[in-house]
């Protein structure tokens, strides 16, 4: 609570000092905000609204948009390239993410359960994450790949396909499981989580547990997975959105064409195409929006399952 | 209290958005501005292009020429590859901020000027801009529905390009200018048949039918119209199906470079790479052919003709264009850069080939002396031994071709998969043209 002080004898002043003060300090609030708000309003919340409103219209970014209602929205189950591109971001989001998660909490077991050099192997671990997203980790994976490349040579070495047959990159039922490798090996971000969590498991619970007679495997999944499910929860929120809208890699992978056959053709990577290369933006902005409702309700219904599974320290259940 | 602010703040938001986006309209009148300026005249300037570090400082070079004639116009410069050129002008064109002059592109410039975005230079021929030295004939790839929205840098002329190296260490004789489609098969089917024990196995092409400016050529040597004044195509369904399925044996039979290989070396190809014998594009891209391939011995001819008929028909394509923008404030200054740039000798004389072939007999000139580099001499060879056959010219491309040419060469990806049949692939050509040409 704020005091003020009051000079004698002016007892009935004081309340509307007291209102004036608050209202300059609420200003001042307002002020220090307004590089937040000001960035908030004109550069997420406006285009966000204006990109709801472009839906509804054909628009090429010269011409003045016209209203074309639900048109945007209803092509996209005709077009084919749109469905491909559901399909393989889909595909992505579904192995990738869960891969990713898996090695993490493997790896952080494994370094829980170091005893020295755990930060070495820590900061060793967490560096793909620091560097993955990058372009130019995208550019070495996609030399790695190539016809002639690394992976190939190493393979027909061993038996596999002649070098010179395109690499993965070549092949389009390989591009995928490429692409997942490259997310996969950037799990040091939930793996440096997953480690905090273990470090919180009860180290009595695990004992008593041992005690009673229960194995590693059991001990790990009665136990220890219980007790860091809240951190299972977070990672797993985060890898499925961060899935959903994977860009550069296969950008970057394909050049920009989502090839080869549409297998690398990622949602966004196709939204980008329809906005900035054929300038549909009416187009590209229902894209979007259906991207956004579809994520808010895999959000929302991991938030309604997690109640079943993830358990909170303290909770009376 | 709070909800005032919040409105404050909006309100305050969408007037900045307005401003930004907003209506910086045409900048008065040309003629009066034109016949005003001169050498002495102040103004600045911007002026945007495509390509790599060579080009800028090509340009680099080129202004500061200008300004030794023109010492009080400051120029600014940006430039990018090509695909995020266009990603820029784009989002410029949106809020009326072009730069004062362009590069432009034969295959944005019709959706360009249907958007009223360039500023029609006809007028300004009488003053700031007279183009001396430049056909008539070259200035129609610039001309949209007669009204002169761009000026073509240079131009080239669609050839065939094959590697001598590779040749002769198959000891297969070079490709001639006299060749038939049914030859060129027999060609690549002999390269082929001697390189495959070669380590990396060497191929006569990659699949030739897998761009549109090959289609174009050859709808143009049976005389054919290719799109219509109304921008929509002049062909057929079947005519593409007969296309690509003219070579369809030795595509399904494996004769050509391998679509895998292809798609792994991209951007480069089995040609630039040096494992497959020959090249279609554009005349202006043997330099590139020298340079990826990393070898100077590159041939360069027109591609084969139909059975039976024993001439080519070749048409001057414009390589890059210049526009000045609508929204421009210095139009007239933009007009004496792009007049400089396309008409100077000294300009010529740094470029060589690269922006294409010099537009005037003065700038060739310039252009052979000055660095005869192995790829000038030999794109200009080009242009002068084929002059009698370039008699055709070029069909308009209409608004949305980059999109319809991007899509076919996606679509064709599919075909070399085994994805698509020819009928499919001609399908949904048409259906994305229906979708995309001339709206």
């Amino acid at each position: 609570m704020m005091t003020v002080q009051v000079a004698p004898g002016a007892q009935n002043v004081a309340p509307r000092r007291r209102a004036t003060r608050r209202r300059r300090d609420t200003r001042a609030g307002y002020i220090f905000l307004s590089p937040w708000l000001i960035g908030f309003f004109v550069l997420t919340a406006g285009p966000m609204v204006a990109s709801l409103v472009l839906s509804f219209t054909n628009y090429d970014l010269f011409s003045t948009p016209s209203l074309v209602g639900f048109a945007n929205y209803t092509r996209l189950w005709t077009d084919s390239n749109y469905l491909q591109a559901v399909k393989v971001t889909v595909l992505y989001v579904v192995i990738g993410a869960p891969l990713k998660l898996i090695v993490a909490l493997a790896v952080a077991v494994l370094l829980n359960s170091a005893r020295g050099g755990s930060g070495f192997y820590r900061s060793g671990f967490y560096l793909p994450s620091l560097i993955g997203g990058s372009v130019s980790i995208a550019i070495i994976w996609k030399a790695m790949f190539i016809d002639n490349g690394v992976v190939a040579s190493i393979g027909s070495f061993f038996g596999g396909p002649p070098a010179e047959s395109g690499g993965w990159v070549g092949n389009p039922s390989m591009t995928l499981p490429m692409l997942i490798l490259l997310t996969v090996w950037q799990f040091g971000a939930p793996m440096v989580i997953f480690l905090a969590g273990l470090k919180q498991v009860p180290t009595e619970l695990l004992e008593a547990a041992s005690v009673d007679g229960a194995g590693r495997v059991r001990r790990f999944i009665r136990v220890t997975l219980p007790m860091i499910s809240p951190v299972l929860f977070f990672n797993l929120l985060l890898e499925l959105i961060h899935a959903f809208q994977v860009f550069n890699s296969a950008f970057i992978i394909s050049n920009g064409t989502g090839g080869p056959v549409r297998s690398t053709l990622f949602y966004t990577l196709y939204l980008y195409q329809r906005g900035f290369q054929s300038f549909q933006m009416g187009y590209a902005s229902a894209m979007a929006w259906v991207l956004l409702i579809v994520v808010g309700l895999v959000t929302f219904m991991l938030f309604r399952t997690s109640k079943a599974w993830v358990h909170y320290a303290g909770d009376e259940k | 209290m709070i909800r005032k602010m919040l409105a404050a703040v909006v309100a305050a938001g969408t007037v900045g958005v307005l401003a930004l986006s907003g209506c910086s309209g045409g900048g008065g009148d040309v003629n009066a501005q034109a016949q005003q300026f001169t050498k002495d005249t102040k103004a600045q300037i911007s002026f945007s292009w495509w390509g790599n570090n060579d080009r800028a400082d090509q340009f680099g070079k080129a202004i500061a020429l200008f300004n030794k004639e023109y010492p009080n116009v400051k120029v600014t410069r940006s430039f990018a590859a090509f695909a995020d050129y266009w990603t820029a002008r784009s989002t410029e064109a949106a809020g009326h901020a072009l730069p004062d002059l362009m590069m432009m592109d034969a295959g944005y410039l019709s959706e360009y000027a249907g958007k009223n975005l360039l500023q029609d230079l006809t007028p300004l021929r009488s003053s700031v801009m007279p183009l001396d030295g430049v056909d008539d004939s070259s200035l129609g790839a610039g001309k949209v529905d007669g009204k002169l929205e761009s000026v073509p840098l240079g131009t080239n002329t669609w050839s065939m390009m094959y590697n001598k190296d590779l040749l002769d260490k198959l000891g297969i004789k070079y490709p001639t200018d006299n060749m038939s489609w049914t030859d060129l098969g027999n060609f690549v089917r002999e390269v082929d048949k001697a390189g495959a024990s070669a380590n990396p196995s060497q191929f006569g092409s990659s699949d030739y039918t897998d761009g549109l400016p090959g289609f174009i050529y050859w709808l143009m040597q049976q005389g054919k119209d290719v799109f219509t004044k109304e921008g929509k195509p002049a062909f057929t369904q079947q005519q593409v199906i007969d296309y690509v399925d003219s070579v369809k044996d030795m595509r399904t039979g494996g004769s050509f470079f391998p679509i895998k290989r292809d798609v792994a070396l991209d951007p480069l190809n089995g040609f630039l790479a040096g494992q497959a014998a020959l090249w279609f594009n554009f005349s202006t891209t043997l330099l590139q052919a020298m340079t990826d391939s990393k070898t100077e011995h590159i041939g360069i001819v027109p591609a084969p003709s139909p059975d039976g008929v024993d001439k080519h028909v070749l048409a001057q394509h414009p390589s890059l264009l210049l526009s000045v923008s609508a929204n421009s404030k210095q139009k007239a200054a933009a007009a004496a850069l792009l007049n400089f740039l396309v008409t100077s000798p000294d300009v010529a004389a740094v470029f060589g080939t690269s922006l294409g072939v010099p537009a005037t007999e003065e700038g060739r000139a310039a252009a052979a002396k000055a660095n005869a580099t192995p790829a000038d001499a030999a794109i200009l060879k080009y242009a002068s031994d084929m002059a009698p056959e370039t008699t055709a010219s070029y069909p308009l491309l209409p608004a949305g071709y980059g999109t319809v040419e991007a899509k076919w060469g996606e679509l064709h990806q599919q075909l070399e998969y085994g994805q698509l049949s020819s009928k499919q692939f001609a399908q949904q050509f048409f259906d994305e043209m229906s979708l995309s040409l001339g709206n």
